[in-house]
């Protein structure tokens, strides 16, 4: 017994510890790096490398259905953002103030869409639009995303919430101020980054999704996941979606460490939780 | 404040109808022989049942549970060292090292699965590097992609639990003679748990319910239960059989859901 | 933050509003991967001053289906012979207008086309669009030609290729059951375990829709099961790009011959349109062009002699799917316990 605890003491030590770490980076980072590597690949076979060229970046704007199904994702990623954040915001406080009891039931209804599985939630959301007097397509994709977005800013913005005095709410009111600007001036304030927190969570679902999003589109709506998936192994699978893949990657180390540098460190850990 | 209460109840409206509504359709569609296109007459039938005992169902249901457990049991024996070193790390840039785990959730999971496809193939880039892997096919192929994809999942929850843990209880151990081990399985571990207990969870739900990365990474030779829901409802039109697994997958996953939160009351340390 | 907010929701609405300008007819175009000249559609965009919205699937059955969710209304789909008779079995199909099909007095399909299908109870269902075969794809860097003997290729236990099968339940049963010797449409009880059990002796490396003929190419499969126009697709692109060919399709002696076909699904709300769009393919000079990208075999008599003619020089090995004396079957459809019985062979075949 002595001797696997000490092998496990071992283990932990500091230097096999970052050995794991980089290697978990590894691991994580290693598919982005081919992706990366692909998109300076002069030839489009992606399994020989001829020589380097950025011809694939400027692809991107001259492939019309690969840069629709761009703006389409970040379109929807923005949109669903905005809404879920609001709505979400707004439910968090409603639930928040609920009684123990009807707070825990409301938060199993929440929870539902964000355990249940991606391929369950997009065939349900595809039956009841499919009830509705609405055309597959944007709209339909739309309301999938604020859907599964919500449970998310609502499970990022209640834990701070129930920190907050509620007294200064009320003391609001008694000073005057309405519900509405009650809400907007002194609890919006205080849950800011819990809030920030859960839109860029949401809009990191968003702009990731593939799965629901196949279920609930239509009419050829095409986000940038349905454009890859219907272009696997054949002749209209564009490597300028590599360029595009590693463009959204390297803009976002770049936003993170500028944000680094300039000491927002309490936002990062906010986005992290 | 209960002035409040009335803004949850749109929200109440919207999850009903987007929640309850088509989870009743499901089991509707799973127990009878309602044809959902032409939403006719219906009569009840237990057809769909004899789909759980076909064989290509029994051996996505083992496929999902042994693929997804082993690759939850590597992300947990990775990610767990990996969240103790950052939380104990002293650098200034630790919060921008820490996000860095967070930065290829961006990157499109499609592409990064096409990735790991072309790594897999004997003939690849790799080739370059005087490398040829054949891995397509193998149950490896598909750990490892699950385990890159959902890594980052293990990781967060369990980071955010250490780096929030009361350092004085440590040393409040390590003064009363434990050593550094026994303080790690005595105070450290048992504080963690919800945070492994979280992690687990966003590991094991997608990799458990995914079907793009076994459909890649096997060359169509493995199938998950993902699969066979996609098949049936997409490919064969099966809807009433897609459904009855469907409800069936949720229901399990519900309940070991419950099973593994027992921590947690309220169930709001999801992320 | 109200600001931020603000601004994104400007910039937000902006983009959606420029999103929906457009107000044209739209037309709804199902089809195959590949399969059409998308300058051409553009053409026709131009021309009948419409939008078409094109979508690509990889198999029949995923057509069949998205026909029937209705998530996408419709107006034109390209599914092969037997699933047209399915789909017309079940009342969503239209028939088709030829009176307003005017190309149609210039020229004229190739009879062994429409033989396939005379008879068969959907002619008035269709408008054939390419037919082809199945057959096998190899890599000449590790097949030679000794080595095709017949379907038996693909199905040795002990064979040393790399083989990559049909993810299609039809098509990889009818080459089990023609190794067998049976008739496609067989639904003989015995035949149909024979044949899957060949399925799941044979070592198959993967099972892939389009990605098969790539893979061939690039050497990591010796061989795979595919249709005509996979091969003739990369054979121009490497032609066209002066590369070394290292590829070959191989027809056995008897193989399924398919055709193609526009429909008009009755979920069709501009069947004018959808006319329109058939015959502005059925043009000569149109149906020349397409073919000559898409690289399948044109059904139109014209075309296909002028494609065959010194001026193009199609006239490779199995570029006529039907040459005389060759025997080619074309699918039925018979009944979906068949159908679902095909699924559940190949499902095992791949779970084995």
């Amino acid at each position: 017994m002595m001797n696997i605890l000490k092998i496990i003491g071992k283990f932990f030590q500091k230097r096999s510890l970052a050995f794991i770490t980089i290697f978990a980076y590894g691991i994580i980072y290693l598919p982005i790096a081919v992706i990366a590597f692909l998109s300076f690949n002069e030839s489009s076979k992606s399994y020989i490398f001829t020589a380097f060229s950025l011809k694939w970046y400027g692809e991107i704007f001259l492939d019309e259905r690969l840069f629709e199904a761009i703006v389409n994702t970040i379109m929807v990623a923005l949109i669903s953002t905005l809404v879920a954040t609001l709505v979400g915001t707004f439910t968090a406080i409603g639930i928040n103030s609920l009684r123990k009891r009807n707070r825990a039931k409301m938060m199993i209804l929440n929870n539902i869409p964000v355990i249940n599985p991606d391929i369950v939630t997009g065939v349900s959301l595809m039956l009841v639009f499919g009830l509705l007097p609405i055309s597959f397509g944007m709209s339909t994709m739309l309301l999938a995303h604020i859907f599964f977005s919500i449970p998310f800013v609502v499970l990022s913005v209640l834990p701070k919430l129930k920190e907050l005095d509620l007294n200064l709410f009320d003391a609001a009111l008694d000073l005057g101020c309405t519900k509405f600007q009650g809400i907007i001036k002194v609890i919006i304030p205080s849950i800011k980054t819990s809030i920030l927190a859960g839109a860029l969570i949401a809009f990191t679902m968003s702009i990731d999704d593939f799965v629901i999003s196949y279920f609930t589109t239509g009419n050829g709506f095409q986000n940038v996941s349905i454009w890859i998936y219907s272009r696997i192994g054949r002749r209209s699978f564009n490597p300028a979606v590599y360029s595009y893949n590693t463009l959204v990657v390297f803009i976002t180390i770049i936003i993170l460490i500028v944000i680094n540098k300039l000491g927002y460190n309490k936002k990062t850990k906010g986005m992290i939780r | 404040m209960s002035k409040l209460k009335k803004l949850s109840i749109p929200y109440l409206v919207w999850m009903s109808l987007l929640v309850i509504l088509p989870t009743i359709l499901i089991v509707l569609l799973s127990v009878t022989d309602l044809d959902i296109f032409t939403l006719g007459s219906f009569q009840f039938t237990l057809d769909s049942f004899a789909y759980l005992v076909h064989p290509e169902v029994k051996i996505a249901i083992v496929n999902s549970i042994r693929l997804s457990g082993v690759a939850t049991l590597i992300s947990f024996l990775i990610g767990y060292p990996v969240a103790y070193y950052l939380a104990n790390m002293k650098s200034k840039n630790k919060t921008l090292i820490v996000s860095f785990i967070i930065i290829p959730v961006w990157s499109n999971m499609l592409l990064r699965i096409i990735a790991w496809e072309k790594l897999f193939y004997p003939n690849s880039i790799l080739n370059m590097f005087g490398i040829s892997l054949d891995l397509i096919g193998t149950d490896l192929a598909i750990l490892i992609g699950m385990t890159s994809m959902y890594l980052p999942f293990m990781v967060l929850p369990i980071y955010s639990v250490l780096e929030k843990m009361d350092r004085s209880l440590i040393e409040a151990s390590k003064d009363l003679g434990a050593g550094t081990i026994q303080t790690f399985f005595k105070v450290i571990f048992p504080l963690s748990l919800s945070g492994v207990v979280s992690g687990t969870i966003m590991t094991l739900l997608p990799s458990m319910t995914a079907f793009a990365l076994p459909e890649r990474l096997s060359g169509g030779k493995t199938l998950l239960i993902g699969n066979i829901i996609e098949d049936y409802f997409m490919k064969t039109g099966n809807i009433n059989a897609g459904s009855l697994i469907s409800i069936l997958l949720m229901i399990v996953i519900i309940m070991m859901f419950i099973g593994l939160l027992r921590f947690d009351k309220e169930g709001e340390t999801l992320i | 933050m109200k600001k931020i907010l603000g601004i994104v929701s400007i910039i937000v609405i902006a983009i959606a509003l420029s999103g929906c300008s457009s107000s044209k007819e739209t037309l709804y175009v199902l089809n195959w991967g590949e399969y059409m000249d998308l300058d051409l559609v553009a053409e026709f965009e131009e021309e009948f001053k419409v939008r078409v919205v094109y979508e690509e699937v990889g198999s029949n059955e995923e057509m069949e289906v998205k026909i029937k969710t209705g998530t996408t209304k419709y107006d034109i789909a390209v599914p092969s012979d037997y699933m047209i008779d399915k789909l017309r079995q079940q009342g969503l199909l239209n028939t088709i207008n030829f009176d307003l099909l005017t190309s149609l007095d210039e020229v004229s399909f190739i009879t062994d086309v429409t033989d396939l299908y005379d008879g068969l109870g959907y002619e008035p269902y269709l408008v054939p669009y390419f037919w082809g075969t199945i057959g096998i794809m190899y890599n000449t860097d590790i097949v030679v030609q000794a080595d095709l003997t017949g379907w038996d290729v693909l199905f040795d236990p002990d064979t040393t290729f790399e083989i990559g099968m049909y993810d299609s339940a039809r098509d990889a049963v009818a080459a089990a059951l023609l190794y067998k010797g049976y008739n496609i449409n067989s639904n003989d009880t015995d035949e149909l375990n024979e044949a899957a059990l060949a399925l799941q002796n044979a070592e198959f490396k993967s099972f892939g829709e389009d990605g098969l003929k790539q893979s061939v190419i690039q050497g990591n499969l010796a061989m795979a099961l595919v249709y005509s126009g996979d091969y003739f697709d990369e054979l121009y692109a490497y032609e066209e790009d002066e590369l070394e060919v290292n590829f070959g399709y191989f027809v056995p002696e008897t193989t399924n011959i398919w055709v193609d076909a526009f429909v008009i699904p009755t979920t069709s709300e501009n069947v004018d349109l959808a006319h329109e769009f058939i015959d502005f393919f059925l043009r000569e000079d149109i149906a020349e062009a397409n073919a000559d990208w898409v690289g399948y075999a044109p059904v139109i008599q014209e075309v296909f002699n002028t494609l065959t003619s010194d001026e193009y020089g199609y006239d490779y090995d199995n570029y006529d799917p039907y040459p005389d004396g060759a025997n080619r079957v074309i699918y039925e459809f018979i009944s979906n316990d068949r159908f679902e019985l095909l699924n559940t062979i190949l499902n095992g075949a791949k779970t084995q």
